[in-house]
């Protein structure tokens, strides 16, 4: 009996032990394998040759002690981190289209991300300070408020130039921001612009209007939002947004947004529209009966008109400056109806 | 100590044991709706004991065994009780077969769960792997060119990231310091003129992308994908911050998210975001530079597979799947073996104690409609134990039958005839 609870005993301290020293420790582990091929750039289907890589504007500055130069991100052509006891923040210098007689939109946007209501086109005034930006006058938009909890600020210098909005921006904790506006405003005035690179940018430019390739903004960039519409806050990847009037309980939206290629042309960008309205995809021909101009004065700017009942869609692709900027005006049809001519004006105009 | 052993060996403990397997195999299968298959394995069967069920939503604060607990005390009740009563005689030995092949299926399946690994092989038509990938499990890998051809890989658990604080090892001249860990995340483009918050660092990826906590989940058909936020500090200062996604080194989930750019933005734009998110992210240490990327574990094999075409049949007239199949070439200079294999449903191919199985097919329309397939690489050391246990079984319950039929026979023939 002896022996055999003995054995009994080994026998439940073994399985007992298996089961501790088998639960493994996660462990770091070195190994030598072979080096895993150049990945392939990804290549979008029937597009052989990339676009041509945009030619970023040449930018000199004086670098103020305590920033440090990072990287610059896709769009701007230089970016800063300032980080003190007092918090963090990041300035930006950044090139857009011509978005003058926008303001409103642009100061409602940032407006908007600290959690302030929008302001009208009207009181815009208010609210720019005149400042010096790189030899040229521009102006000075001032705002600050929370986010996630905390304070933040935010200071935008906008200066247009050579059919051009430029926007400098210093944005982060409060406190910082408010104690770096001094410095901020005196390194505005030593930016300095290349006259060569804007040069380049009209010579790579190919879609601007006629006669807006020089140092004129193109005609008819004064427009504001149309009446009743309310801007909300952009999604991902969109510039602008609003909600137009209710008709009957119809609602709508319109969206904006701008991207540094033309997203795989029209057809693609229209089939991708009919798929969100729940329609086929059409071919070329198809696509013919579906596009009109927007502007009889700007060929390569359309209107696209979609109807799914109940659902309807407006939408507006418009090259401007090597960037394309796409409207798109969609929700039920009578609203979407109701506001086509507002929209066809605000894509055409704006900026 | 009498009383210990009497314990072992008692039938109340089998019955028990039992018992409480069955509550618990109920208990986990309603589980499942609430915190998914993968939560309710780890948290039921894999386990010494369990605090705490839930139920329709309910939480329900009791103590139960766990499957491991269970499992062992059945194995060494049914041993013990083996020693206890062994006696040697052919009208036993049906007996003692039908419980070895229990205790061998029962070992078997604690060794299932110990030791068996399931990743995955994703690849396009005309790619090769030598490797195939956790489908739940995530490293930091570091890798450093050693020569031409070869580089060297240090990689980091993701669980060790999840402990925090520092991480050293003699092959990385330089510390990792975990200053954040989310084991699920989300990521978002820093779209043009949307980029409200700073980055959450200026290195790399976080140029032009947000990555933020998101809730674990647990269902099936949902996947976890973490981001560390890391600090490398060398012996001559700090190399910087830097966000290292899982979403960028997982391939699968790349194409997720290309396709969900695709949707809002078209093909050509979510192609540079997916690039920007791909790009490599550099650091380097004692003038060696180190490529990191949080990626799903990878077992690197002793053999090449390289896919050379992918079929998806339907049954005529309609869009319902009938067959996947994937022809490979399975590659192995150690073996100088260079043969053309067919995987499909049914038909896996078990080769160096891994089978593989045809799990996904799909197409990547970035390379002309090039298909794609994905097989589930499954490595279990103790696959044939069930197999095994269960004919050891069947012998000796066949055994004991026909032991008895033949004594009954045999009774039954040793009657006197009726006159």
């Amino acid at each position: 009996m002896t022996s055999r609870f003995s054995s009994a005993t080994a026998l439940l301290f073994s399985a007992t032990a298996l089961f501790c020293t088998s639960c493994q420790k996660p462990q770091i582990r070195v190994y030598t394998v072979p080096k895993d091929p150049p990945r392939e750039p990804a290549r979008t289907a029937g597009t052989e040759q990339s676009a041509p890589e945009r030619v970023k504007p040449k930018v000199t500055w004086t670098l103020p002690e305590g920033w440090i130069e990072t990287p610059p991100g896709e769009v701007s052509v230089a970016a800063f981190a300032v980080k003190t006891d007092a918090g963090e923040a990041m300035v930006n210098i950044t090139p857009l289209p011509n978005l003058q007689g926008n303001e409103a939109m642009v100061a409602n946007m940032y407006r908007q991300q600290v959690g302030l209501p929008p302001i009208q086109q009207s009181e815009i005034t208010s609210v720019l300070q005149p400042v010096e930006v790189a030899g040229t006058e521009g102006h000075l938009l001032e705002i600050n408020g929370m986010n996630n909890g905390k304070p933040v600020r935010m200071i935008t210098a906008i200066a247009h130039r050579d059919g051009r909005s430029w926007f400098y921006r210093i944005s982060g904790d409060d406190a910082l921001v408010a104690a770096q506006k001094a410095t901020f405003l005196e390194f505005l005035k030593t930016v300095s612009v290349e006259a060569s690179s804007n040069t380049e940018n009209a010579a790579t430019a190919p879609t601007a209007a006629p006669g807006s390739a020089g140092t004129k903004p193109p005609p008819g960039l004064n427009a504001a939002t149309p009446a009743g519409w309310t801007a909300v806050a952009p999604g991902q990847m969109q510039v602008a947004k609003f909600t137009v009037p209710e008709r009957d309980g119809a609602k709508a939206e319109v969206s904006v947004s701008v991207f540094p290629s033309d997203s795989g042309g029209t057809l693609a960008n229209v089939n991708r529209w009919r798929q969100q309205l729940g329609q086929p995809a059409v071919d070329e021909a198809g696509l013919a009966a579906l596009v009109s101009p927007l502007d009889p004065n700007r060929p390569d700017a359309l209107l696209v008109s979609l109807n799914h009942e109940p659902r309807a869609m407006l939408g507006a692709i418009v090259p401007r400056a090597s960037q394309w900027w796409f409207y798109k005006l969609v929700g039920d049809a009578p609203a979407v109806s109701a506001e086509r001519e507002a929209f066809i004006a605000f894509a055409k105009t704006n900026p | 100590m009498n009383a210990i052993w009497k314990f072992f060996t008692s039938l109340r403990l089998t019955v028990a044991c039992l018992g409480f397997g069955i509550i618990l195999v109920w208990i986990g299968t309603v589980a499942q709706a609430d915190e998914g298959l993968y939560q309710a394995q780890a948290r039921y069967f894999k386990q010494w004991y369990v605090w705490g069920v839930t139920l329709w939503g309910n939480r329900i604060p009791i103590l139960l065994p766990g499957g491991y607990l269970l499992g062992v005390l059945l194995i060494v009740n049914l041993v013990a009780a083996h020693i206890k009563r062994f006696e040697w005689a052919w009208k036993k030995v049906g007996i003692h077969l039908t419980h070895a092949g229990v205790v061998l299926m029962l070992i078997g399946q604690l060794f299932t769960d110990q030791f068996s690994q399931e990743t995955q092989m994703r690849f396009s038509e005309g790619e090769t792997r030598s490797y195939s990938a956790s489908g739940m499990e995530y490293e930091l890998a570091f890798i450093s060119d050693l020569d031409a051809k070869n580089a060297e890989v240090v990689a980091v658990p993701a669980a060790m990231l999840a402990a925090g604080g520092e991480i050293r090892h003699e092959k990385l001249p330089f510390t990792i310091r975990v200053k954040e860990y989310w084991p699920n995340s989300d990521p978002s483009f820093r779209a043009p003129m949307n980029s409200k918050d700073a980055p959450l660092t200026d290195k790399g990826v976080a140029q032009h992308f947000d990555f933020k906590s998101s809730p674990e989940k647990h269902s099936m058909d949902e996947k976890n994908v973490p981001t560390a936020v890391l600090e490398f500090v060398s012996p001559a200062g700090s190399l910087g911050t830097w966000v290292a996604p899982g979403w960028a080194g997982d391939e699968a989930m790349v194409v997720a998210l290309r396709r969900s750019y695709e949707r809002q933005a078209g093909r050509e734009t979510a192609v540079k975001i997916a690039s920007q998110l791909t790009e490599p992210q550099v650091i380097e240490a004692n003038g060696r530079k180190y490529t990191f990327s949080l990626r799903p574990t990878r077992a690197y094999k002793p053999f090449s597979v390289t896919l050379l075409k992918t079929a998806h049949d339907v049954y005529p007239g309609t869009e319902i799947p009938k067959n996947f199949s994937s022809r490979v070439r399975l590659e192995n200079p150690g073996a100088g073996e260079n043969r053309e294999v067919d995987i499909y449903m049914n038909n896996p191919l078990r080769y160096e104690g891994l089978t593989f199985y045809q799990y996904q097919m799909d197409q990547d329309e970035l390379a002309a409609n090039r298909g794609t397939s994905t097989l589930q690489v499954v490595r279990n050391p103790s696959w044939l134990a069930p197999y095994i246990g269960c004919i050891i079984v069947g012998i000796g319950m066949t055994w004991q039958f026909l032991y008895h039929l033949a004594g009954f026979i045999r009774k039954r023939a040793a009657q006197p005839l009726p006159a």
